[in-house]
């Protein structure tokens, strides 16, 4: 069930955000004991919220494709009266007094709030294993993990608990959960959207944006999460595919696949390529020291949000956390200040990358939904760390500030999800947005 | 400080912590920073002045 087809039924009256709201909440009842996607569930505010909604439409005062619709909230994102827990210990009494920003918009759209999703504590991890409130599991494969660390957003979406939600993504973490469980994950463009009443990882990198089954869903919330005076209303038209450019950032981001992702990736650029698309390599010629520039800041970043608690309360981290946070605390000046400078390197050869092509097209994760407790897994013959792994091909947009987007694009063995992932212009969202809706019908058209 | 000064003063405060976990990631860290010392837009005080500052719209 998507948005884009929900909407106009309940505008007509056909359907009822009660109804719907009750669905959701029935799908969060019976297969939360087992996936563990929701923290919080807000049941009673929810149905109040839906029938208030119900009310409304009835009476001709609709507002929207998002009115009535249930949405859940990555628990880091403040939702007025609600914990925000970030999925650690450390904030389990937290009640926040305002709305996020991002969480007012979407109310004022008529959003319906079902409840508050697990993630990677403090969002500081890829597999949303290390949870104060237990593991997330992935609803392909429950022995494998739903990536992160937006996990239990991308898990309520991909199952129906919720029909879209808020995730954040400062290294990946709403592509990577998106690719893992075989939905639409949309990373703005830095600043973009409000990122005022989140519970940061590192301010210069992290984004807000939706996950959704489609790309018009994605688009629907992604819309309404902008100002007033930035939204546009309807679902944009897909570009034509026949003339597209899309580049292709051979090497580093394509040199550590997994097989099935690589096969799955690289089938999908020959339909598009077969569908009119014009396709040519560029680079990143900075792309190998992007990993390292990532960890010197987000550990900056980390620490010093983290400072006083971990002094005051370092028991009420999970361990894995707690020893990142612990190893941030020793990331010199000097060494930060590179980082900064080498995110600027980054920055201006995306950009480069970027001219004279629409989009970027590359994998969004390099290997399907890794087993929970995997540190490494087997590609191209050798282990590698499955953390370096799954955000190898996110975090240079999250250095450059770039819009990109992940959508499903195939299977691999045991059916786990693979995702694709364009990148675009800087200030463009919307027209990456246009081909991502173009490509999502190619590869349905190839499937 | 080189990155073997940092390396042991790291890791030496942190076994003074008790934290000998840690031993392990920080010398990931340390490789990570070496790299990052070695990339090719760091300045040095007795190179070329720098010219790529770009100038206010």
């Amino acid at each position: 069930m998507t948005i884009s087809d929900i909407a106009p039924r309940l505008a007509r009256g056909e359907v009822k955000s009660e109804t719907l709201t009750e669905e959701c909440l029935s799908q969060i009842e019976a297969l939360n004991p087992k996936l563990n996607a929701f923290i919080t569930v807000t049941a009673d505010d929810a149905l109040a919220t839906a029938r208030a909604a119900d009310k409304d439409i009835a009476g001709g005062r609709y507002r929207g494709s998002l009115h009535g619709i249930p949405l859940s909230l990555k628990d880091l994102v403040d939702l007025k009266g609600v914990r925000t827990t970030a999925g650690s210990l450390v904030r389990a009494g937290h009640l926040a007094a305002e709305d996020a920003v991002v969480t007012a918009r979407l109310r004022a759209a008529g959003a319906v709030f079902v409840g508050k999703t697990n993630l990677h504590e403090f969002a500081f991890g890829t597999t949303t294993e290390d949870s104060g409130f237990g593991l997330s599991r992935n609803p392909v494969d429950a022995s494998r993990s739903p990536g992160g660390s937006s996990g239990g957003s991308a898990i309520a979406v991909a199952t129906g608990m919720s029909l879209g939600t808020v995730g954040t993504d400062t290294g990946g973490s709403i592509r990577i959960p998106a690719a893992a469980c075989g939905i639409v994950g949309l990373k703005p463009a830095w600043g973009e959207i409000s990122a005022s009443g989140v519970v940061p990882l590192s301010r210069q990198l992290d984004h807000v944006g939706p996950l959704a089954s489609c790309v018009a869903d994605a688009w629907i919330q992604y819309n309404a999460m902008l100002p007033a005076d930035r939204q546009t209303g309807l679902v944009p038209a897909a570009a034509p595919l026949k003339g597209m450019r899309l580049g292709v950032p051979a090497g580093y981001l394509f040199d550590r696949l997994d097989a099935d992702v690589e096969h799955a990736v690289n089938a999908t650029i020959d339909a598009l390529r077969a569908a009119g698309a014009i396709v040519t390599d560029v680079a990143i010629p900075h792309a190998t020291e992007m990993a390292a520039i990532y960890l010197h800041l987000v550990f900056g970043d980390a620490a010093e949000y983290h400072a006083r608690t971990l002094l005051s309360r370092p028991q009420d981290y999970t361990p894995n956390v707690r020893m990142r946070l612990e190893m941030a605390r020793y990331v010199l000046a000097e060494d930060y200040i590179r980082a900064l400078r080498g995110k600027a390197v980054i920055a201006h050869e995306v950009d480069r990358a970027l001219e004279g092509v629409d989009a970027l097209v590359l994998p969004a994760l390099a290997i399907p939904a890794p087993p929970i407790g995997a540190a490494t897994m087997p590609v191209k013959g050798g282990p590698e760390a499955v953390r370096a792994l799954m955000l190898r091909c996110t975090q240079p947009f999250n250095l450059s500030g770039h819009p990109a987007i992940s959508l499903p694009c195939g299977t691999a063995h045991g059916g786990l999800p693979i995702g694709l992932q364009l990148a675009g212009h800087k200030g463009q969202t919307p027209a990456l947005v246009t081909v991502a809706l173009a490509v999502e019908r190619a590869i349905a058209h190839a499937g | 400080m080189t990155v073997g000064e940092w390396l042991e003063w790291a890791k030496a405060d942190a076994l003074k912590r008790g934290m000998s976990e840690l031993m392990g990631p920080l010398d990931g860290l340390a490789q990570a920073t070496e790299r990052l010392r070695a990339a090719d837009w760091n300045d040095d005080a007795d190179k070329d002045t720098p010219h790529e500052l770009p100038e206010a719209e």
